[in-house]
Protein backbone atom coordinates (compact mmCIF):
# COMPACT_ATOMS: atom_id res chain seq x y z
CA UNK A 1 0.00 0.00 0.00
CA UNK A 2 1.48 3.25 -1.22
CA UNK A 3 1.13 5.83 1.74
CA UNK A 4 -0.99 8.53 0.72
CA UNK A 5 -2.06 12.13 1.65
CA UNK A 6 -4.70 13.94 0.37
CA UNK A 7 -2.80 17.48 1.10
CA UNK A 8 -0.17 16.80 -1.16
CA UNK A 9 -0.96 18.18 -4.48
CA UNK A 10 -2.96 21.29 -2.49
CA UNK A 11 0.78 21.81 -0.71
CA UNK A 12 2.47 21.72 -4.56
CA UNK A 13 0.11 24.06 -5.47
CA UNK A 14 1.21 26.58 -2.22
CA UNK A 15 4.71 26.10 -3.34
CA UNK A 16 4.21 27.00 -7.60
CA UNK A 17 1.96 29.42 -6.11
CA UNK A 18 5.26 31.14 -4.03
CA UNK A 19 2.95 30.77 -0.83
CA UNK A 20 4.67 28.48 0.87
CA UNK A 21 5.49 28.45 3.79
CA UNK A 22 5.03 32.48 4.79
CA UNK A 23 1.37 32.60 3.46
CA UNK A 24 0.36 29.58 3.97
CA UNK A 25 -2.48 28.64 6.96
CA UNK A 26 -0.43 27.68 9.94
CA UNK A 27 -3.08 24.43 10.24
CA UNK A 28 -1.55 23.22 6.68
CA UNK A 29 1.79 24.10 8.46
CA UNK A 30 1.72 22.13 11.01
CA UNK A 31 0.34 19.19 9.26
CA UNK A 32 3.34 19.30 6.70
CA UNK A 33 5.54 19.05 9.71
CA UNK A 34 4.12 15.76 10.83
CA UNK A 35 3.50 14.16 7.39
CA UNK A 36 6.15 12.72 5.43
CA UNK A 37 4.85 12.55 1.80
CA UNK A 38 3.50 16.20 1.93
CA UNK A 39 7.39 16.92 3.44
CA UNK A 40 8.95 15.04 0.45
CA UNK A 41 6.30 17.00 -2.10
CA UNK A 42 6.84 20.06 -1.21
CA UNK A 43 10.94 19.01 -1.32
CA UNK A 44 10.51 17.95 -4.55
CA UNK A 45 8.00 20.72 -5.87
CA UNK A 46 11.07 23.23 -4.99
CA UNK A 47 13.57 21.61 -5.91
CA UNK A 48 12.07 20.86 -9.82
CA UNK A 49 10.72 24.54 -9.58
CA UNK A 50 13.68 26.23 -8.37
CA UNK A 51 15.93 24.40 -10.98
CA UNK A 52 13.26 25.36 -13.95
CA UNK A 53 12.61 29.33 -12.74
CA UNK A 54 16.81 29.17 -13.48
CA UNK A 55 17.02 27.46 -16.60
CA UNK A 56 18.12 29.55 -20.06
CA UNK A 57 14.99 29.09 -22.40
CA UNK A 58 15.52 30.22 -26.00
CA UNK A 59 12.46 29.20 -27.60
CA UNK A 60 10.93 31.31 -31.00
CA UNK A 61 9.08 33.79 -31.06
CA UNK A 62 5.01 33.07 -31.19
CA UNK A 63 5.09 34.74 -34.67
CA UNK A 64 8.06 32.69 -35.81
CA UNK A 65 6.70 29.77 -34.79
CA UNK A 66 3.19 30.43 -36.17
CA UNK A 67 4.98 30.71 -39.35
CA UNK A 68 7.20 28.08 -39.38
CA UNK A 69 3.69 25.98 -38.90
CA UNK A 70 1.44 27.27 -41.33
CA UNK A 71 4.97 26.74 -44.10
CA UNK A 72 4.45 23.33 -42.75
CA UNK A 73 0.62 22.80 -43.00
CA UNK A 74 0.74 24.55 -46.63
CA UNK A 75 3.43 22.33 -47.81
CA UNK A 76 1.74 19.08 -46.19
CA UNK A 77 -1.43 19.90 -48.08
CA UNK A 78 0.66 20.37 -51.33
CA UNK A 79 1.99 17.02 -51.06
CA UNK A 80 -1.57 15.68 -50.24
CA UNK A 81 -3.11 17.36 -53.51
CA UNK A 82 -0.35 15.99 -55.38
CA UNK A 83 -0.58 12.50 -54.44
CA UNK A 84 -2.98 11.39 -57.12
CA UNK A 85 -0.82 13.04 -59.43
CA UNK A 86 1.82 10.72 -58.56
CA UNK A 87 -0.16 7.35 -58.53
CA UNK A 88 -1.38 8.60 -62.30
CA UNK A 89 2.41 9.13 -63.49
CA UNK A 90 2.83 5.66 -62.12
CA UNK A 91 -0.10 4.29 -64.01
CA UNK A 92 0.96 5.90 -66.89
CA UNK A 93 4.79 4.58 -66.40
CA UNK A 94 3.17 0.63 -66.20
CA UNK A 95 1.00 1.33 -69.05
CA UNK A 96 4.06 2.47 -70.89
CA UNK A 97 6.41 -0.77 -69.97
CA UNK A 98 3.31 -3.24 -71.18
CA UNK A 99 3.03 -1.52 -74.24
CA UNK A 100 6.54 -1.54 -75.01
CA UNK A 101 6.37 -5.72 -74.09
CA UNK A 102 3.33 -5.98 -76.04
CA UNK A 103 5.45 -4.38 -78.77
CA UNK A 104 8.21 -6.49 -78.50
CA UNK A 105 6.25 -9.46 -78.85
CA UNK A 106 5.19 -8.70 -81.73
CA UNK A 107 8.17 -7.31 -83.47
CA UNK A 108 9.88 -9.88 -82.12
CA UNK A 109 9.51 -12.48 -84.59
CA UNK A 110 10.03 -10.18 -87.69
CA UNK A 111 13.44 -9.40 -86.38
CA UNK A 112 14.33 -12.75 -85.65
CA UNK A 113 13.34 -13.58 -89.10
CA UNK A 114 15.06 -10.44 -90.72
CA UNK A 115 18.49 -11.31 -88.79
CA UNK A 116 18.25 -15.16 -90.03
CA UNK A 117 18.06 -13.97 -93.18
CA UNK A 118 20.71 -11.77 -92.62
CA UNK A 119 22.98 -14.30 -91.40
CA UNK A 120 21.95 -16.98 -94.17
CA UNK A 121 22.93 -13.84 -96.44
CA UNK A 122 26.03 -13.29 -95.56
CA UNK A 123 27.25 -16.58 -94.82
CA UNK A 124 25.60 -17.27 -98.30
CA UNK A 125 27.51 -20.82 -98.45
CA UNK A 126 24.15 -22.29 -99.40
CA UNK A 127 22.23 -19.53 -100.59
CA UNK A 128 18.65 -19.83 -99.96
CA UNK A 129 15.42 -17.59 -99.67
CA UNK A 130 14.44 -15.19 -97.14
CA UNK A 131 12.18 -16.90 -94.38
CA UNK A 132 8.44 -16.17 -96.34
CA UNK A 133 7.41 -13.00 -93.74
CA UNK A 134 4.38 -11.74 -93.97
CA UNK A 135 5.27 -8.25 -93.34
CA UNK A 136 2.24 -7.02 -95.21
CA UNK A 137 -0.08 -8.80 -92.19
CA UNK A 138 1.95 -7.33 -89.69
CA UNK A 139 1.74 -3.60 -90.51
CA UNK A 140 -1.56 -2.81 -88.97
CA UNK A 141 -0.33 -4.18 -85.76
CA UNK A 142 2.81 -1.95 -86.05
CA UNK A 143 0.92 0.97 -86.50
CA UNK A 144 -1.08 0.57 -83.42
CA UNK A 145 1.61 -0.31 -81.52
CA UNK A 146 3.02 2.96 -82.76
CA UNK A 147 0.88 4.97 -82.12
CA UNK A 148 0.33 3.54 -78.44
CA UNK A 149 3.95 4.38 -77.78
CA UNK A 150 4.08 7.96 -79.07
CA UNK A 151 0.43 8.52 -76.85
CA UNK A 152 2.26 7.24 -74.25
CA UNK A 153 4.99 9.64 -74.59
CA UNK A 154 2.84 12.42 -74.93
CA UNK A 155 0.99 11.78 -72.08
CA UNK A 156 3.89 10.70 -69.52
CA UNK A 157 5.73 14.56 -70.97
CA UNK A 158 2.23 16.17 -70.84
CA UNK A 159 1.60 15.50 -66.87
CA UNK A 160 5.10 15.85 -66.25
CA UNK A 161 4.90 19.91 -67.60
CA UNK A 162 1.48 19.92 -65.61
CA UNK A 163 3.09 18.83 -62.54
CA UNK A 164 6.34 20.90 -62.81
CA UNK A 165 4.18 23.62 -63.45
CA UNK A 166 2.33 22.98 -60.33
CA UNK B 1 10.53 28.38 -49.02
CA UNK B 2 13.07 31.41 -48.33
CA UNK B 3 11.69 34.27 -46.50
CA UNK B 4 13.26 36.28 -49.20
CA UNK B 5 11.21 34.85 -51.88
CA UNK B 6 7.77 35.41 -50.09
CA UNK B 7 5.96 38.16 -51.09
CA UNK B 8 3.03 39.98 -48.88
CA UNK B 9 0.38 38.10 -50.68
CA UNK B 10 1.93 35.10 -49.84
CA UNK B 11 1.87 35.91 -46.58
CA UNK B 12 -1.24 36.73 -46.42
CA UNK B 13 -2.38 33.56 -48.37
CA UNK B 14 -0.37 31.74 -45.98
CA UNK B 15 -1.95 33.40 -42.89
CA UNK B 16 -5.68 32.49 -44.19
CA UNK B 17 -4.61 28.79 -44.95
CA UNK B 18 -2.94 28.49 -41.74
CA UNK B 19 -6.12 29.66 -39.87
CA UNK B 20 -8.13 27.47 -41.68
CA UNK B 21 -6.56 24.38 -40.89
CA UNK B 22 -5.82 25.15 -37.78
CA UNK B 23 -9.00 26.52 -36.50
CA UNK B 24 -7.36 29.07 -34.54
CA UNK B 25 -6.55 32.55 -35.44
CA UNK B 26 -2.47 33.91 -34.83
CA UNK B 27 -3.25 36.23 -31.98
CA UNK B 28 -5.13 33.12 -29.91
CA UNK B 29 -2.24 30.86 -31.13
CA UNK B 30 -0.12 34.00 -30.22
CA UNK B 31 -1.47 34.18 -26.39
CA UNK B 32 -1.27 30.30 -25.69
CA UNK B 33 2.11 29.87 -27.28
CA UNK B 34 3.39 32.96 -24.71
CA UNK B 35 1.71 30.93 -21.87
CA UNK B 36 2.76 27.97 -22.42
CA UNK B 37 5.44 27.61 -24.62
CA UNK B 38 8.73 27.96 -22.09
CA UNK B 39 6.81 25.29 -19.60
CA UNK B 40 6.34 22.81 -22.44
CA UNK B 41 9.85 23.45 -23.86
CA UNK B 42 11.46 22.60 -20.35
CA UNK B 43 9.04 19.75 -20.11
CA UNK B 44 10.21 18.32 -23.10
CA UNK B 45 14.15 19.12 -22.06
CA UNK B 46 14.02 17.59 -18.72
CA UNK B 47 12.03 14.27 -20.05
CA UNK B 48 13.84 13.58 -22.75
CA UNK B 49 17.29 15.23 -21.21
CA UNK B 50 18.31 16.02 -24.10
CA UNK B 51 17.89 19.98 -24.87
CA UNK B 52 18.68 20.43 -29.07
CA UNK B 53 15.57 17.13 -29.67
CA UNK B 54 13.46 19.56 -27.40
CA UNK B 55 13.69 22.34 -30.06
CA UNK B 56 12.57 19.84 -32.25
CA UNK B 57 9.87 18.30 -30.03
CA UNK B 58 8.50 21.89 -29.10
CA UNK B 59 7.73 22.62 -33.24
CA UNK B 60 6.28 19.11 -33.72
CA UNK B 61 3.82 18.77 -30.66
CA UNK B 62 2.21 22.35 -31.08
CA UNK B 63 1.45 21.00 -34.84
CA UNK B 64 -0.06 18.17 -34.02
CA UNK B 65 -2.16 20.18 -31.39
CA UNK B 66 -3.15 22.48 -33.82
CA UNK B 67 -3.92 19.91 -36.62
CA UNK B 68 -5.87 17.56 -34.06
CA UNK B 69 -9.17 19.01 -34.75
CA UNK B 70 -9.97 18.90 -30.95
CA UNK B 71 -12.41 20.94 -29.34
CA UNK B 72 -11.25 22.49 -26.05
CA UNK B 73 -13.26 23.19 -23.39
CA UNK B 74 -11.41 25.22 -21.71
CA UNK B 75 -7.26 26.69 -21.97
CA UNK B 76 -6.53 24.30 -19.24
CA UNK B 77 -7.97 21.39 -21.42
CA UNK B 78 -5.76 22.94 -24.19
CA UNK B 79 -2.98 22.97 -22.23
CA UNK B 80 -3.12 19.29 -20.40
CA UNK B 81 -3.92 18.17 -24.44
CA UNK B 82 -0.06 20.13 -25.20
CA UNK B 83 1.42 18.12 -22.49
CA UNK B 84 -0.29 14.77 -23.16
CA UNK B 85 1.26 15.00 -27.01
CA UNK B 86 4.55 16.18 -25.71
CA UNK B 87 4.46 13.29 -23.49
CA UNK B 88 3.74 10.74 -26.25
CA UNK B 89 6.00 12.45 -28.20
CA UNK B 90 9.24 11.59 -25.63
CA UNK B 91 8.10 8.19 -25.75
CA UNK B 92 7.88 7.42 -29.11
CA UNK B 93 11.43 9.00 -29.61
CA UNK B 94 12.61 7.25 -27.09
CA UNK B 95 11.53 4.14 -28.46
CA UNK B 96 12.58 4.58 -31.50
CA UNK B 97 16.00 5.82 -30.12
CA UNK B 98 16.26 3.96 -27.10
CA UNK B 99 19.10 6.51 -25.87
CA UNK B 100 18.69 8.58 -22.98
CA UNK B 101 21.57 11.52 -23.58
CA UNK B 102 20.80 13.50 -21.08
CA UNK B 103 22.26 16.88 -21.63
CA UNK B 104 22.81 19.75 -18.92
CA UNK B 105 20.62 22.78 -19.64
CA UNK B 106 22.21 25.95 -18.81
CA UNK B 107 21.22 27.52 -16.05
CA UNK B 108 20.48 31.28 -16.70
CA UNK B 109 23.26 33.48 -15.77
CA UNK B 110 21.16 36.37 -14.81
CA UNK B 111 19.44 33.96 -12.00
CA UNK B 112 23.06 32.29 -10.79
CA UNK B 113 26.02 34.46 -9.33
CA UNK B 114 28.15 32.81 -8.89
CA UNK B 115 30.25 35.17 -6.82
CA UNK B 116 27.94 35.19 -4.11
CA UNK B 117 27.96 32.72 -1.55
CA UNK B 118 24.36 31.50 -2.06
CA UNK B 119 24.66 31.26 -6.09
CA UNK B 120 27.48 29.15 -5.57
CA UNK B 121 25.20 26.72 -3.34
CA UNK B 122 22.31 27.25 -5.66
CA UNK B 123 24.50 26.19 -8.74
CA UNK B 124 26.13 23.21 -6.68
CA UNK B 125 22.16 22.33 -6.11
CA UNK B 126 21.07 22.69 -9.55
CA UNK B 127 23.98 20.52 -10.65
CA UNK B 128 23.39 18.03 -7.73
CA UNK B 129 19.45 18.01 -9.23
CA UNK B 130 20.53 17.71 -13.12
CA UNK B 131 22.95 14.67 -11.90
CA UNK B 132 19.87 12.52 -9.68
CA UNK B 133 17.47 13.37 -12.86
CA UNK B 134 19.61 11.58 -15.04
CA UNK B 135 19.59 8.50 -13.01
CA UNK B 136 15.56 8.58 -13.56
CA UNK B 137 13.53 6.77 -16.27
CA UNK B 138 12.00 9.26 -18.97
CA UNK B 139 8.74 8.36 -17.39
CA UNK B 140 9.98 9.26 -13.76
CA UNK B 141 11.40 12.44 -15.06
CA UNK B 142 7.61 12.88 -17.02
CA UNK B 143 5.70 12.16 -13.63
CA UNK B 144 7.66 14.30 -11.66
CA UNK B 145 7.05 17.56 -14.03
CA UNK B 146 3.65 17.07 -14.39
CA UNK B 147 2.98 16.29 -10.90
CA UNK B 148 4.74 19.11 -9.25
CA UNK B 149 5.93 21.45 -11.61
CA UNK B 150 2.38 21.56 -14.44
CA UNK B 151 0.02 20.94 -11.28
CA UNK B 152 -1.86 18.26 -13.25
CA UNK B 153 -3.93 16.15 -11.86
CA UNK B 154 -3.67 12.05 -10.98
CA UNK B 155 -6.15 11.38 -13.77
CA UNK B 156 -4.45 13.66 -16.12
CA UNK B 157 -1.31 12.15 -15.62
CA UNK B 158 -2.92 8.51 -16.23
CA UNK B 159 -4.31 9.51 -18.97
CA UNK B 160 -1.13 10.62 -20.44
CA UNK B 161 0.73 7.73 -19.87
CA UNK B 162 -2.02 5.68 -20.57
CA UNK B 163 -1.64 3.74 -16.63
CA UNK B 164 -4.22 3.36 -14.08
CA UNK B 165 -5.05 5.84 -11.55
CA UNK B 166 -3.56 3.38 -8.84
CA UNK B 167 -0.71 2.33 -10.84
CA UNK B 168 -0.20 6.02 -11.45
CA UNK B 169 0.05 6.68 -7.47
CA UNK B 170 2.91 4.12 -6.93
CA UNK B 171 4.86 5.06 -9.66
CA UNK B 172 4.26 8.41 -8.17
CA UNK B 173 5.56 7.93 -5.03
CA UNK B 174 8.39 6.00 -6.26
CA UNK B 175 10.15 8.56 -8.68
CA UNK B 176 9.43 10.98 -5.77
CA UNK B 177 11.47 8.52 -3.04
CA UNK B 178 14.29 8.07 -5.68
CA UNK B 179 14.64 11.39 -6.44
CA UNK B 180 14.87 12.02 -3.07
CA UNK B 181 17.52 9.31 -2.56
CA UNK B 182 19.58 9.84 -5.00
CA UNK B 183 19.84 14.02 -3.79
CA UNK B 184 20.85 13.04 -0.27
CA UNK B 185 19.41 13.79 3.19
CA UNK B 186 20.13 18.06 2.64
CA UNK B 187 17.29 17.48 -0.03
CA UNK B 188 14.45 15.66 1.96
CA UNK B 189 15.33 18.40 4.95
CA UNK B 190 14.70 21.14 2.27
CA UNK B 191 10.54 19.88 3.06
CA UNK B 192 10.69 20.81 6.25
CA UNK B 193 8.97 23.90 6.81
Amino acid sequence: MVPECRHEFEVAALVRAGRWPDACEPGLRAHVADCAECREAVAVAELLLEADRGAEVHVPSAAQMWWRLAVRARLEREQAAARPVVWLQGIAAACGVGVVLTALGQVGPVLSGAAASVASRVTATVPAALPAVDLAARVPTLVVVAGALVLVGLGTTAVYLWVADE
Amino acid sequence: MSDARVTALDRLDLGASAEQAFQMDEDGFGAFYERTSRPLWLYLARTSGDARLADDLLHETYYRVLRSGTVFESDDHRRHYLFRVAANLVRDTKRRHGTEPVTAIAADDALVDGASERGAERAADRLDLQRALTQLSARERSLLWLAYVQGCSHEEIAATHGVKRASLKTLLHRAKRRLLDLLGPDARARGGA
